[in-house]
């Protein structure tokens, strides 16, 4: 019962301490989960006493104790006396689930008395447990250094006497180690209930302030440190070095397995091993590591020296087991057989286990250990036991923790009872038995497969297995090995809660360990951990400065010396991380071009992808014909190697992989899925422009046979595309490949379903009867158990109802049980999907459920779930009434900017489109901005609330929503309420006498902005007296439009705050149409060469619009008003030594061309840069002047222009030819200076040509019909023309397009798919500032002769003439 | 292009972090992105089943296997199905290794071969072994069986 509770306990209590602690420090929750544990083990004990005493040791115990055991507990903080408390029991034995302690005892018990003397507090006359400290400073001698015994890692030692004449050790702790009185009680008190004949014990403590010391008894004489190395030390004999270590291994056993909780040491080594005269081990210093900061311990064991006695597990995770114990344990016997210090740091010598390790191994397999054994004892020893000793070292310091003994088969082993082979259980054959072929956990997995399988077997009762290990103890190593695991079992999962290997790991250290890589002796299990380390680092995101970087490279290429197959396997890998530059590249190209010659496949593999990882393309030349090579290699490891590796290099040396196209073909062919499929990317990427080859590509492929689903997608993916280009040139007629693409619907992959689903549905101009297959296997996955199916059947059919809604209406059914999908991804898109679908019947329904399911989704798919609601609303007008309260309610739900701003967004459109809507809307709008945090969507609700509010029947109603935000917000959104006020009482008179009264309160705002404006409204309404302005005037002020892009006014503001001016700022000097940048700016900047001094302050990068430019040149600055400025239009192929390109500035009776010239050569400097023009092609136009370029200098553009004057308002066109005139000069590329003699030369340029798109503004309207009816027919202009055999129709509508250039509207610039007949809307401003509007109608008759009837309207009788004349002329 | 393969435990503490084509400014991005999408939909999930989510154009499938979370990020031809196609290979490849679903220190000790399994299986992005066989011997230097 009480060994099933505690077990319980432990496995509950550990839970906790499971949780992932290696990023935190926890070791304050460390402690407090032990005095938990602790606690409750005391009460367990104390229930438990009636078992204890009746049982075995019981008896012993009390033979041993007379009852009068038990440890003084001290008193926890608040209780009255220690003496008090009454005493409890030690520990109860161990539960059988740690049934090493049966065997333990079953071993040792015949021989000896395994089990704790008195207590010493007790037996050495003590009679209490804490101390003060004066009593210690009384009995130290006031702690005086002849009393000093020594200093170790925890503090120093004092001996000491007590007033009752007993000797003490008082070990004082060094102070900071942080912890709280409960803590240390709690620890302390593990500590001093342990009592072992080979254990110091614990008699008592003393707490002041923060000082803390322990009270030891008193050990007589010295530590076994002492009589190995000390000076004029006593030769120990054999026997007394056996009993020393049988004696110090049973004091570690009991730590280990037969205390609870059970105790690591962690600072075993010979100086912690004390003696008395009779060379009795007595174990010093157990517990003590949690009593300090854990860290700080083991540094400063570290920097003590004791470094020899760490395991190496110690050095890469950081963690000390019971494991790490033994295997110090085992360097005290190697010092105790040798007489040889752990290291010597006097030398340079190899250390202790470094030296021995060798001969250990050569003992293992039948040599002598002479060698090994200390001079001083010369041949004075039982060879039997000393070879005892060795077998036990030697398991000891094994490599791999797993693999070394316990505590207690040492013991078994030191005392002969037990075969040496006792040692290696558990320990495979065919491993070496010392030290394994491998080390850490990472390659443990035999081990493992071991573990699994005895687990299997197991007997389930743990009382059952252990007893069955208590009488196994006989039998065979082979019983034994079977037996042990589930020993490990247990002990594992403590490793495991414990300790992450890569806990406290630290960049500098892994980088000081990958030092190792430069052993002349590599050690390849340690390397293989190292480069484990440096992954983790990486992949935490670590980076390493290009000198760490280059260091570990350097050193990891030393590491293709080792023949270790594992190590170069992870070599590959780390070289790969690394990516080196391209001159370190070069240090591990010979070792890698090496391993891709390789016998074996497997290097070639890897050297492969490593080389194209790191490679460039000089290299890339010199190994191309292995590649090409490797492409058709019978091992299809190596196949797809080269191929992966073509594709991304594909990217970077394309001309070098096109090559290739041979093999890869060959490729395709493979009997391997994946070699097919890797070849077949590579081939497609390689051909991707070559349509026909493409296209027998793919007509091969879909006759024979393609091996892995992957592929057969990535050739359902070409064939759409050779589908996609073969409809586009073939309009009517059957669709090839659809009955491969409707057999595929059936293959047993379902991604390869997906895939030809996805085809079907893209298909331009799908018919019914091709899509239905498809979407009935869709809808099929709808109802698929499988979330990741569900997601992508639902994505296609999403998709498919934004072109096809009725299509997926059958599918609704299953969608609608969609909209509880746990995913919130696939609930959302059903959702949209169905509001796409639904009809307007279902829209109540479906809101009642979606609102049901806004509640809990992210503000993305909330965000796309209104966006869908608007569309259907648009839809289904009146239904407004049900969606908008649903937009209503939710805007006042919790959500992000975005989702509000959608939500906001959405009302305001719909107020537009539906005029039943409004008031409702706005009120709406009204409620949200009283309590909304948003500033920039309530200025924007705000100026809605302006335009909109004053045209409803009851305007005043908004007038409180509006004025308390004068009243509440902050300056910018008060500022907007202001103006809305002025906006409701320039529209409503009757309003206006309170408007005034509100718009006076805030001229005491304390905000500039909003007081500025106040007064500006007020007087412009006439609040102050006297009407200022007249209504159209205000209105046209409040309510008219900026009229300029923002941005020009925007710049246009900044050039003018650079250039302080007298002169206010001239908001007509502000452009109006949108322009395309420059040339120069597109340029990158900073390429200029400094050489070539101050180059002159061209305008192009900084200037602001044409306008500003054109009216500073004198010679233009007549010209008037600039119409149009066209977008660049490149007169010199790309790359050559100047680049030129032209501007055309449309006046009413001129036309100006702004050359931007770029001179791209740097040896030359071009001056007095001018234009010739020939313009005998354009008869209408006469040249008036020209403005030359002085200097063009490498690099640094400007301008140079040539102006012409026309007709006034006629849309005069002509060719003009060009030729660039200059004077160029030499220039030095070191100085930058240039000659003093320059040569006249020229340079063609293109032509240039001005056409009727020059006169017209691409103005768009937004709503055509409603521009179209208010323009009226009187200036409406209809004719029919035919356009001729056209290529398609889309490209008739696109030339006419570009012919009128005019602005498309409503999207109809985009003809769809397959279609007959299109019409097309364009709007536009002609010369003079008239707007004009054009219904554009084709049809396309069979042998693709396009009709055309051209309807235009304007604001002038000539315009539309001029607009047909247009057409006409094209 | 199979933009990320992250892999963390469960409290969001990444353990593998391998990104293709990814900008570095955006890595963060990702990273606490994909760490937010397991905290929210991956209690209580099962063993390997997958879940999945998109973020505009790209697609992202993840799942449990013991005590690690692993996410898959994709886009273009690497959409969902390409995803969990992958993300199996891997999952088979860490329990292989492992010998079970992982406990985050069993995960940690076997890092190193883990490590070399997605190596095999992703290389920059890219699909490249998907046995999980195959993918065994690979990793300890052996030729496939199917040679």
């Amino acid at each position: 019962m009480i060994v099933f509770f505690v077990s319980c306990c432990r496995k509950k209590k550990r839970k906790p301490h499971d949780q992932m602690n290696y990023y935190r420090d926890n070791s304050h929750g460390h402690k407090s989960i032990e005095l938990q544990w602790f606690l409750l083990l005391t009460k367990v004990s104390t229930a438990g006493s009636e078992y204890y005493n009746s049982g075995q040791h019981g008896q012993r115990w009390n033979a041993a104790t007379s009852g009068e055991h038990a440890v003084k507990i001290p008193p926890p903080p608040g209780s009255v006396s220690s003496e008090q408390w009454p005493a409890i029991a030690p520990p109860p034995p161990p539960p059988m689930m740690s049934s090493s302690e049966m065997s333990s005892t079953g071993f040792s018990g015949p021989h000896q008395a395994p089990l704790p003397p008195p207590h010493p507090a007790l037996a050495l006359g003590f009679n209490k447990s804490t101390f003060t400290y004066e009593e210690l400073a009384a009995a130290t001698g006031g702690f005086a250094k002849g009393n000093l015994l020594g200093q170790g890692g925890f503090g120093y030692v004092h001996k000491g006497v007590l007033p009752n004449g007993k000797e003490i050790a008082v070990k004082s702790l060094k102070s900071g180690s942080g912890q709280g009185e409960r803590e240390f009680q709690a620890e302390v008190d593990i500590i001093s209930r342990v009592h072992h004949r080979h254990l110091v014990s614990l008699v008592g403590y003393c707490m002041a302030d923060t000082q803390r010391m322990l009270v030891y008894e008193f050990v007589p004489n010295n530590s076994l440190e002492y009589h190995l190395h000390g000076k004029d030390h006593p030769n120990m004999d054999f026997q007394a070095r056996l009993k020393i270590a049988l004696g110090s291994a049973k004091g570690f056993a009991y730590l280990h397995e037969d205390c609870h909780p059970r105790i690591i040491h962690r600072d075993i080594k010979a100086a912690n091993i004390l003696l008395d005269y009779n060379y009795e081990a007595k174990v010093a210093d157990f517990g003590l590591a949690k009593l300090s900061n854990d860290t700080n311990t083991h540094v400063s064991t570290r920097i003590m020296g004791t470094f020899g006695y760490l395991a190496p597990e110690y050095a890469s995770s950081g963690k000390l087991t019971d494991k790490s114990d033994v295997y110090s344990y085992g360097i005290v016997l190697l010092e105790l057989i040798t007489g040889r210090r752990p290291v010597d740091i006097s030398s340079d010598e190899d250390s202790l286990v470094d030296w021995a390790r060798p001969i250990l191994m050569r003992v293992t397999e039948g040599g002598s250990y002479e060698e090994l054994v200390d001079p001083c004892l010369g041949n004075d020893y039982n060879p039997q036991e000393m070879l005892r000793m060795v077998a036990c070292a030697a398991a000891c310091i094994r490599h791999s923790a797993r693999r070394r003994p316990k505590m207690s088969q040492i013991v078994r082993a030191l005392e002969g009872d037990v075969s040496l082979e006792d040692l290696n259980e558990g320990v495979k054959p065919g491993h070496s038995a010392i030290f394994g072929s491998s080390g850490s956990s990472e390659y443990d997995s035999s081990y493992h497969s071991d573990v699994k399988r005895f687990r299997k077997g197991a007997m389930s009762s743990q009382e059952f297995t252990s007893s069955e290990h208590g009488v196994t103890d006989l039998r065979s190593p082979v019983d034994l090995s079977m037996a042990q695991p589930l020993v490990k079992k247990d002990d594992d999962r403590d490793d495991e809660a414990e300790y992450s290997p890569f806990l406290g790991i630290e960049k500098g250290a892994v980088l000081q360990e990958a030092r190792v890589f430069n052993d002349p002796q590599l050690d390849p299990r340690r390397c293989s951990q190292v480069i484990t380390k440096l992954l983790y680092l990486l992949n935490q995101g670590e980076t390493f400065t290009k000198v760490e970087a280059t260091e570990v490279f350097f050193a990891t290429t030393k590491l293709f010396q080792s023949r270790d197959i594992g190590l170069r396997r992870m070599v590959y890998l780390m070289i790969k991380e690394l990516s080196p530059s391209a001159d370190e590249v070069i240090i591990v190209t010979s070792s890698l071009m090496k391993d891709m010659n390789s016998k074996t496949d497997m290097y070639r593999a890897n050297a492969i992808r490593v080389l194209c990882r790191i490679t460039d393309g000089t290299l890339l030349t010199q190994i191309e014909r292995y590649l090409k090579q490797a492409i058709v290699d019978k091992n299809p490891v190596v196949a797809s190697a080269a191929l992966v590796s073509g594709i991304h290099l594909l990217q970077t040396n394309p001309e070098i992989v096109k090559r290739w196209s041979n093999e890869v073909t060959e490729a395709v062919q493979s009997r391997s899925a994946l070699v097919q499929f890797h070849a077949l990317a590579l081939l497609h990427q390689i051909r991707q422009n070559d349509r026909l080859a493409v296209s027998k590509l793919v007509s091969s492929l879909t006759k024979g046979t393609v091996r892995s689903p992957l592929a057969q997608c990535l050739l359902i993916r070409y064939t759409s595309q050779v589908i996609r280009e073969s409809m586009m040139n073939n309009q009517a007629g059957d669709r090839p490949f659809y009955e491969f693409l409707e057999n595929c619907l059936r293959h047993k992959a379902d991604m390869v379903i997906f895939e030809a689903a996805r085809a079907i549905t893209e298909f331009s101009g799908v018919t019914t009867r091709e899509l239905t297959p498809a979407i009935t296997v869709l809808q099929l996955f709808l109802s698929s158990s499988k979330p990741v199916l569900r997601f992508a059947a639902v994505r296609i059919l999403n998709k498919v109802a934004m072109t096809h809604p009725m299509a997926v209406t059958n599918c609704n059914i299953d969608m609608e049980s969609l909209i509880s999908d746990q995913n919130r991804s696939i609930a959302t898109l059903a959702i949209t999907t169905l509001l796409k679908t639904g009809n307007e019947s279902s829209v109540d329904r479906l809101m009642k459920q979606i609102t049901n399911f806004m509640s809990d989704i992210a503000d993305e798919f909330k965000i796309v779930v209104v966006e869908a609601i608007r569309s259907l609303c648009l839809k289904f007008p009146l239904k407004y009434r049900s969606l908008m309260n649903f937009l209503s309610n939710i805007l006042r739900e919790e959500g992000g900017f975005d989702y509000k701003k959608a939500i906001v967004d959405s009302i305001v459109i719909l107020i537009r489109d539906i005029p039943d809507a409004k008031e409702s809307g706005l009120l709406h709008l009204c409620e949200f901005i009283e309590d909304c945090e948003f500033t920039y969507l309530s200025t924007q609700i705000l100026h809605f609330l302006g335009i909109e509010g004053p045209k409803t029947s009851d305007p005043s109603k908004y007038i409180r929503y509006i004025y308390n935000r004068v009243i509440l917000e902050n300056a910018t959104v008060r500022a907007s309420a202001v103006s809305t006020l002025a906006k409701f009482g320039c529209i409503v008179d009757s309003l206006k006498p309170r408007i005034f009264v509100l718009l006076r309160r805030c001229l005491f705002d304390s905000d500039d902005e909003v007081r500025d404006r106040a007064t500006l409204y007020l007087n412009m309404l006439g609040g102050e007296g006297g009407v200022v302005e007249t209504d159209q005037d205000v209105k046209d002020f409040l309510f008219g439009s900026l009229d300029m892009p923002l941005v020009n006014l925007e710049t246009s503001l900044k050039n003018y705050v650079q250039e302080p001016s007298e002169e206010p700022f001239d908001i007509d000097s502000v452009p109006k149409e949108v322009k395309s940048q420059p040339l120069a700016e597109k340029k990158a900047p900073g390429k200029k060469p400094t050489g070539l001094g101050a180059a002159p302050a061209g305008p192009t990068s900084t200037i602001d619009t044409y306008e500003k430019m054109l009216s500073s040149i004198p010679e233009f600055s007549s010209f008037g008003k600039l119409f149009k400025s066209s977008p660049p239009v490149e007169l010199t192929e790309a790359e050559t030594e100047y680049a030129v390109n032209v501007v055309k500035h449309i006046f009413d009776r001129h036309v100006v061309f702004q050359y931007n010239c770029t001179n791209t050569v740097p040896e030359q400097l071009l001056e007095n840069v001018s234009v010739i023009v020939d313009a005998s092609e354009a008869e209408e136009f006469s040249e008036v002047s020209t403005k030359s370029l002085r200097s063009l200098p490498y690099d640094s553009p400007g301008q140079t222009f040539v102006a012409f004057e026309k007709p006034d308002g006629i849309p005069a066109v002509g060719k003009f030819s060009n030729t660039l005139k200059f004077v160029v000069k030499e220039v030095d590329p070191t100085t930058g200076d240039a000659e003093d003699d320059g040569v006249d030369d020229e340079y063609k340029l293109e032509d240039l040509e001005v056409v009727a798109a020059d006169y017209v503004l691409k103005v768009g309207v937004s709503n055509f019909r409603n521009a179209w009816e208010s323009m009226g027919p009187d200036y409406e202009r209809v004719d029919e023309y035919g356009l001729g055999a056209r290529e398609s129709l889309a490209e008739a509508v696109n030339t006419v397009i570009g012919l009128l250039g005019m602005q498309p509207c409503e999207g109809t610039e985009v003809v769809p798919p397959n279609s007959r007949s299109h019409t097309c809307l364009l709007s536009g401003v002609y010369m003079g500032n008239l707007k004009v509007l054009v219904r554009l109608s084709f049809g396309i008759d069979g042998p693709k002769e396009v009709a055309m009837k051209l309807a235009v309207r304007s604001e002038d009788e000539s315009v539309s003439d001029a607009i047909h004349e247009i057409v006409a002329s094209g | 292009m199979l933009l990320a393969v992250l892999i963390a435990n469960s409290e969001g503490n990444i353990l593998v972090e391998r990104f293709n084509g990814v900008p570095a400014e955006e890595r963060l991005h990702w990273r606490s992105f994909l760490v937010k999408l397991g905290a929210e939909n991956l209690r209580g999930v099962k063993n390997e089943e997958l879940l999945v989510a998109c973020h505009k154009s790209v697609y992202v499938v993840y799942t449990v296997l013991g005590d690690v979370s692993i996410f898959l990020v994709g886009k273009d031809e690497y959409d969902e199905l390409a995803l969990s196609e992958a993300i199996f290979v891997i999952n088979s490849a860490i329990r292989d290794v492992c010998g079970k679903p992982p406990t985050e220190r069993l995960f940690l000790d076997k890092y190193g071969k883990i490590c070399l399994c997605l190596d095999e299986i992703v290389w920059k992005g890219l699909l490249e072994n998907t046995d999980k066989d195959r993918i065994k011997r690979l990793i300890r230097m052996r030729p496939p069986t199917d040679v």
